[in-house]
């Protein structure tokens, strides 16, 4: 009998070999089909309780840097910057005509010659209460000053507010529903007490009280003058917080700087020029002409000098503001004599203590308009004109109607309409 | 006793049959050799013999080919079986009737015998092996007759042998493969077509043989033991023919006849010897339908933009992939150094298709999109272009050698560069043209440029080894002294044929390439001619703005340094007569050092700028790109019935992608000479970045014919690719097509009509996010006081997913005559699931935009291609070529994304991608005192008749695609030894942003430069409503965006094959002589310097913008071609 075993040829062996290796192989890198961006950090993996100071640092950045987009932005919609560049963006700003499309709405951290207003705070919005939400589920053992970081992230997410309050007309959060500037600063108030209890209790003096005068402007733009006064007494004098720029980043440089001086971009407005205390120019808006022509041709630029290098700090909140705000209270409790004192020690430490501001017959309005001017020039390119000019209704100068003279005629926007980039693609509204 | 076994067939189901061929697949159980041949050429088994009478003694051995009955594949599980029961097995199971006697077999011994689709006649075989038994056929194989052998032992074998040859030529014809049909047994013929095949079992055989570009032809054949058999073949060659093979969209090399969608293929060595191509992009342009070339600048290196059927994604690469003989290699255009410091210096322009050296090119094969790309998954729904290169044949060493010289020139600059005019203070016009007055003045912008190239090659090859190596060294000059190019290439190509089951291919590439790419747009001598004038930048000789030609010629250095490596092995094994498989593997590698160098400027050039450009500046861009292919395939081919076959593959890819990239740069050299980005004062930008793409995916293709006629392919395709979502895996894309070869049926009897196969395809692919695009990712940011901090960065998107192309094909391939082909195809795709950038909104927290899949694209158009022999006789032959496409892109949707229409380019639902926007005129009043426009009024849209313009809407203009391309080819041949050829190739219907005339006319320097300006009279009011700046920026420019319709002379030669005798006693066999010209003339109205220019080269946008760019620069070429 034969019988004729089949020999299993090598090829066999070989093909099965080099499959089995081809399919570990391949199966092995499904598995790292992961991809990973080195540049960047990976949104599902940031989010760690080591990462808890590096994402609060975040979040200030965030800040500082929408807040420096905001002075010049809010400067130029308001009266303290002048368009100097022929540019259709640039204009609808200075003119107050801009289109719900306009680049305030979409401009990023990294936007100059028109600087974004609405992306920025919003981000900056975003950033501080995503790392807050995320503090506080953490706990202090895995989280080392987790307390502080809290009061920190609460008291940005809180200016954030007050800045979407004080400059846009309406805003949303978090995708949700609009917000009027009221509910906004309801927001920031609650930021803010929650920043007020951590640094409290982290015993952060500096938050604290950053947060009380956060607290102070949001009570203030609320209307309610007495808890307004009440925080802002607790500001001790020379406080500061402001946002310690850079030279070589984009976020971080002192942006108004950068739009006059190195862009002429934008012009100190006329009304910020030569303003004198009686005979003594005022120093708290000392200008300077530097000769040179913007980019439109016809508009001169003039620096500002309180930022007259491109890494002049710009304050953030300070104990002159707090004081402001009790000499605002003060003329609303019809202590006027109060409101005088205050303007006249400001006045000193400017350096103009004569003639001294006398409320001798003044009416309340007088002074509240003294106090308004006051603002006007001890808080000039702080971030506080435009809310001023919507707050107390001042009227617009040069006067809607008028022609403009890059062509069309100034409007009557007083602050940030909601753009479209949130309108459109927000479910919500 | 006479027994009778078997049944008669009743005909097999197809789902049994392919239920048994996946059976047999899996269980990869070794076929029987059909003869029972063993390694050592010693056969025991019965021989199967036909009856040429009805006698059974006089017989002739039969071809197992025409008895279907003994190829059907049957399955057996015999153990310890006596032999009659095995056959009366074999005889149920086949159908095959065996009729014998008992004693016939009766000193048999039992067997044992288990196989899972086993042909019959390797049954046979193996249940008569040694039993002394022949099988005597009837004619149609249904029915044997054992009979006892009368020989008892061994059984000599003999051997085919024979010449393939050229069968108009006669010349023999290297590499052909030649094979036994039905079995494993083949030859590769050698340098002189010669071929042999030893160790065949007497029987009569169909011998075939293939070669690419050649219709396969078959020759009958008997072999008789210890006998040479000869069998000769003559080829045809063929453009396209229905046996022709093809590798590209197939699995494994398939012919035409079963493919059922269009490939184009071009044979690189007849297009080299006509054209004179420098580069690859050249040899590609204008040889097949729907396959469009933009070479965008006439600078030596830059890269061509290629579009197959035109554009179909709004935001992704539209380019093809490139594979070079199976593996994937680095497509990418619009690279190379593009920054400088005193004006924007053009999108980067270099490419790195032009790396190839078009001499190491066999053939190129073009897949055109989805229904053909479907098996090579994501990444290939642009198509995919796939370049065969040259390998070594069997036979002596042969030696070619060839020099290739000439000019490369700017046609008539002075005519196409404009003249402009300003007038002087007196108000007498002034003309001035830059190119004439720095020519008149001895110093000229563009000189006449070089061209040389050197190549050698040796091929040759053993019986189980073949070679091809070469060298080139190509070293140009452009027409400005900063344009040059100098390229060292090498290959090697080695085929291993162990024995007659594997052969390995392995395949090497280097290119060593340094390329001084010139300079475009921004202050390119070119944009200076056309926008200076000597009254207005009397300075710098009238040279706009305000540096005369020599500044940036001598100052700027864009040079890019590539050293590139592309190897693959390919092992094939074919284990049985029905199965074969096949591994790929290869790596890409490209090394890259891009510089953007400007000088430190001489006192006599620093006068021209101001301090800090004159002191220089540097940006170097380092890169390395490797691609890693990995590719397996299999295929089972089994008989189901007599007409019905099948063939199952299944195959897996694997790609990886990785480009290193850093970029460092400084400014301020200390002085001349110096030119490193270490030696200057302040150093800026410095980046780094690494960006990995895999894919990897599988398929599973089934394909049946019937009656070789008739054949339908069904495929599925998976891929998963990194830069898809992290909610979106795995990617499916069904294909189906089928092929109907018409001219073979029984019915058909159009004598006119020599073949005609029908077509259609139905087939899906993708194109892949960027990537990390699908990312949710921070951005490392510097925080307060000095610390690190982090920003929201890319909102990603985790469902991100590929774009999808769905493509329907139906076509046919003709040839009518005897001597015209047609090919004909119609195409409609549609893309789905478009990427387009969406904003979010901010409150989110994520600045900026997130991508989706959100549009849809559709591309419809036909492709007809022709070869005609108009005449073909020993002393003249004529042959035409030609084809001719048609392209139609439209923007479907935008997912009710708000699409506002900016003067200039747009994509709009309805409208192609990119299309042209602006104002239109629709009447204009000519103020008859200036003669220049006194009102116009303009189109107000759909119903609004003309409104005055300031309010009117942007209306669409034209498409940066062209609709209609083609060529008209005409070959002459005299006495088979003086060619001429001329190509003439064209695009119709796509619009070009003519910016420089806007520039010139409408006086964006402050004053206008054009005939118009000073002549209002003689321009119609309309047009010169437009010439201004400030209308034109709020979109009144539709006079600039001009139609860039052209036809081109493109290739003019004559080439001339010295008589043989007269090169004999020097050693060469062969020698032709060619003098080419490329170029030679354009003719078109648009009023632009060139209609194929393009400042904004980019593989991913659809701009077409003409600003100062080189045109594409003519050439005359001798060429001398030696082999040895």
């Amino acid at each position: 009998m034969t019988t004729r075993i089949r020999r299993r040829p090598v090829w066999l062996l070989c093909a099965a070999t080099l499959l089995s290796l081809l399919s570990t192989a391949a199966c092995r890198d499904i598995t790292t089909l992961q991809q990973k961006d080195p540049s960047q950090l990976d949104a599902g993996s940031l989010f760690v309780p080591a990462n808890a100071q590096l994402l609060v640092n975040g979040a200030i950045s965030d800040f500082e840097c929408s807040y420096i987009r905001y002075v010049v932005g809010s400067g130029i919609l308001g009266d303290e910057l002048v368009d100097a560049i022929s540019f259709i963006a640039n204009y609808d700003y200075d003119r107050r005509t801009m289109p719900t499309s306009a680049p305030y709405g979409t401009g990023d951290c990294t936007s100059q010659q028109v600087p974004g207003v609405y992306t920025p705070l919003s981000v900056a919005r975003a950033s501080a209460d995503t790392i807050l939400a995320k503090l506080e589920g953490w706990t202090d053992a895995e989280v080392p000053n987790r307390t502080k970081l809290i009061g920190q992230s609460a008291a940005y997410a809180g200016y954030s507010l007050i800045l979407l309050g004080e400059g846009m007309c309406s805003a949303a959060i978090n995708i949700g529903p609009e917000m009027t500037s009221d509910q906004l600063f309801a927001e920031a108030k609650s930021r803010f007490d929650k920043a007020i209890a951590a640094a409290t209790t982290a015993g952060d003096e500096t938050t604290l009280h950053f947060a009380q005068l956060g607290r102070a402007r949001a009570y203030l733009d609320m209307g309610d003058l007495a808890n307004a006064a009440t925080d802002a007494a607790e500001i001790p004098e020379g406080f500061v917080v402001a946002v310690n720029t850079d030279a070589a980043d984009v976020r971080r440089q002192n942006l108004v700087y950068m739009h006059t001086t190195q862009g002429n971009f934008s012009s100190v407005d006329p009304s910020f020029r030569n303003v004198m205390w009686d005979t003594i120019p005022d120093p708290r808006v000392a200008v300077s002409d530097l000769g040179v022509m913007g980019s439109d041709g016809h508009t001169e630029i003039w620096l500002a000098d309180k930022y007259s290098t491109v890494t002049s700090p710009i304050p953030i909140a300070r104990w002159a503001e707090a004081q402001l705000i009790l000499a605002e209270a003060a003329v609303d409790a019809e202590h006027l004599e109060d409101a005088a004192a205050i303007i006249n020690d400001l006045h000193a430490r400017a350096g103009i203590a004569t003639p001294a501001y006398d409320v001798t017959g003044a009416t309340k309005e007088e002074v509240l308009a003294q106090v308004i001017e006051e603002r006007r020039r001890e808080l000039f390119l702080e971030g506080h004109r435009l809310g001023d000019v919507r707050r107390y209704e001042l009227p617009l100068v040069p006067a809607p109607g008028a022609a403009y003279v890059s062509g069309g005629t100034y409007g009557d926007q007083r602050c940030f309409p909601l753009p479209d980039v949130e309108r459109i693609h927000n479910p919500n509204l | 006793m006479r027994i009778l076994l078997g049944r008669h067939l009743s005909g097999s189901s197809l789902a049994t049959g392919c239920l048994a061929l996946v059976m047999a697949v899996l269980s990869v159980v070794p076929d029987a050799s059909a003869q029972g041949a063993d390694s050592d050429g010693i056969l025991t088994g019965p021989r199967f013999l036909v009856a040429l009478t009805s006698s059974p003694s006089n017989t002739v051995p039969l071809d197992i080919e025409r008895a279907p009955a003994l190829r059907r594949r049957i399955s057996l599980d015999l153990r310890n079986a006596k032999v009659a029961d095995a056959l009366a097995a074999i005889a149920a199971r086949s159908g095959v009737r065996l009729v014998y006697t008992e004693d016939v077999i009766a000193r048999t011994k039992r067997v044992t015998l288990r196989a899972d689709a086993i042909t019959t006649a390797a049954a046979l075989t193996d249940v008569l092996v040694g039993a002394g038994v022949d099988l005597v056929f009837s004619g149609d194989g249904a029915e044997a007759v054992l009979v006892p052998s009368g020989r008892h032992a061994h059984v000599q074998l003999g051997t085919i042998v024979g010449h393939v040859t050229d069968s108009r030529s006669h010349e023999g014809i290297p590499g052909v493969a030649v094979r036994i049909e039905g079995g494993t047994q083949g030859a590769l013929t050698d340098q002189d077509g010669a071929y042999r095949i030893p160790g065949v079992t007497p029987a009569t055989y169909t011998v075939s043989a293939r070669r690419i570009g050649y219709t396969a032809a078959r020759v009958q054949v008997t072999v008789v033991a210890d006998q040479d058999a000869t069998a000769d073949l003559a080829l045809e060659a063929a453009a396209t023919s229905l046996d022709q093979v093809v590798v590209t969209g197939t699995v494994g090399a398939e012919q035409r006849r079963s493919i059922g969608n269009a490939v184009a293929s071009v044979s690189a060595p007849d297009v080299l010897a006509k054209s004179a191509s420098p580069n690859l992009g050249s040899l590609l342009n204008a040889r097949a339908p729907g396959v469009v070339v933009v070479p965008n600048s006439g600078r030596l290196g830059a890269g061509p933009n290629i579009q197959i059927r035109g554009r179909s994604s709004l935001s992704l690469d539209n380019s093809p992939l490139i594979y070079i003989d199976g593996v994937r290699v680095n497509n990418a255009v619009g690279t190379g150094p593009g920054q400088q410091g005193f004006g924007s210096q053009n999108a980067d322009v270099g490419g790195r298709l032009n790396d190839i050296s078009p001499e190491d090119i066999e053939s190129i094969e073009i897949i055109k999109g989805p229904a053909a790309a479907t098996i090579y998954g994501t990444e290939a729904a642009n198509g995919v272009i796939q370049i065969i290169t040259k390998k070594g044949q069997t036979g002596k060493p042969r030696l070619s050698a060839q020099v290739q010289t000439g000019a490369l020139y700017f046609r008539d600059p002075e005519g196409r560069v404009p003249t402009n005019l300003v007038p002087d203070e007196s108000g007498a016009l002034v003309a001035w043209n830059g190119v004439k007055e720095e020519a008149d003045r001895g110093t000229p912008i563009f000189t006449n440029g070089q061209t040389r190239l050197y190549n050698l090659s040796l091929s040759g090859g053993l019986e189980q080894f073949g070679y091809y190596l070469s060298g080139a060294y190509q070293n140009d000059l452009g027409i400005e002294p900063n344009n040059k190019l100098r390229q060292f290439s090498s290959h090697a190509n080695l085929t291993v044929t162990p024995n007659q089951k594997v052969d390995v291919g392995v395949s090497l590439n280097y290119v060593d390439r340094s390329n001084h790419l010139g300079a475009d747009v921004g202050a390119s001598p070119m944009l200076g001619a056309e926008m200076g004038h000597s009254l207005l930048f009397p300075a710098a000789r009238g040279f706009y703005p305000n540096f005369p030609p020599e500044v940036p010629q001598q100052l700027y250095d864009n040079f890019q340094g590539i050293n590139r490596f592309t190897g693959s092995g390919t092992i094939n094994h074919r284990p049985t007569t029905w199965f074969s498989h096949r591994l790929i593997a290869g790596v890409d590698y490209t090394g890259s050092d891009s510089r953007a160098l400007e000088r430190f400027a001489p006192p006599e050039l620093a006068q021209f700028l101001g301090p800090v450009i004159a002191a220089g500046q540097i940006h170097q861009t380092l890169e390395n790109n490797t691609v890693i292919t990995a590719d397996y395939s299999a295929t089972a081919r089994a008989s189901l019935t007599s007409s019905i076959s099948s063939a199952t593959s299944v195959g897996g890819q694997f790609y990886r992608t990785e480009l290193n990239s850093s970029s460092l740069g400084g400014t301020s050299f200390p002085g001349p000479g110096v030119e490193t980005v270490s030696a200057t004062a302040q150093q800026t930008n410095s980046t780094q970045s690494q960006i990995i793409n895999t894919t990897i995916g599988a398929y599973f293709q089934e394909q049946i014919g019937f009656d070789d006629r008739i054949f339908l392919t069904g495929a599925v395709r998976v891929d998963n690719n990194s830069a898809f979502g992290d909610e979106f895996k795995w990617v499916t894309y069904p294909k189906v097509s089928a092929s109907w070869v018409l001219s073979e049926e029984p019915f058909w009897n159009f004598d006119f009509v020599n073949t005609l196969k029908l077509r259609a395809a139905y087939g899906e692919s993708g194109r892949q996010p960027n990537a990390f695009s699908a990312l949710r990712s921070y951005t490392p940011v510097p925080g307060p006081n000095g610390t690190n901090g982090v920003t929201p960065g890319s909102a990603g998107n985790s469902d991100l997913k590929p774009e999808r192309g769905r493509e329907v094909e139906l076509g046919f391939d003709a040839d009518l005559f005897d001597r015209l082909h047609l090919d004909f195809t119609y195409f409609s795709k549609r893309t789905s699931d478009e990427i387009v950038s969406q904003p979010v909104a901010p409150s989110g927290g994520f600045p900026g935009d997130q991508l989706a899949n959100l549009g849809k694209v559709s591309n419809r158009g036909i492709e007809l291609g022709a070869t005609f022999q108009a005449l073909r006789r020993d002393e003249l032959s004529w042959e035409i070529t030609g084809n001719i496409a048609t392209n139609k892109d439209r923007i479907e949707d935008l997912g009710g994304l708000s699409s506002i229409i900016a003067p200039g380019q747009n994509n709009i639902a309805g409208y192609p991608i990119g299309g042209y926007f602006a104002k239109h005129i629709v009447s204009a009043e000519r103020d008859q005192t200036t003669g220049g426009v006194a009102s116009y009024l303009c189109d107000g849209g759909p119903g609004a008749g003309a409104v005055d313009c300031t309010v009117a809407p942007l209306l669409f203009v034209g498409t940066p695609t062209p609709k209609v391309t083609g060529s008209i080819g005409n070959t002459v041949t005299l006495f088979e030894r003086l060619r001429l050829y001329a190509l003439v190739d064209f695009k119709r219907g796509n619009t070009i942003a003519n910016s420089i005339e806007q520039f010139r006319c409408s006086g964006v320097l402050g004053i206008g430069y054009c005939d118009a300006n000073y002549h209002p009279e003689n321009y119609s009011p309309a047009y010169l409503a437009q010439l201004s700046p400030s209308r034109n920026a709020t979109g009144l420019n539709e006079a600039f965006f001009q139609d860039a319709s052209f036809v081109k002379l493109r290739e003019v030669s004559a080439s001339y094959t010295l008589p043989e005798n007269w090169l004999k006693s020097v050693g060469v066999s062969r020698a032709v002589v060619t003098l080419a010209g490329r170029e030679l003339h354009t003719w078109t109205d648009y009023r632009g310097v060139d209609p194929e220019v393009n400042a904004l080269a980019s593989a991913s946008n659809a701009l077409s913008f003409d600003q100062g760019v080189i045109p594409p620069l003519s050439q005359l070429v001798a060429t001398i071609n030696l082999t040895f």
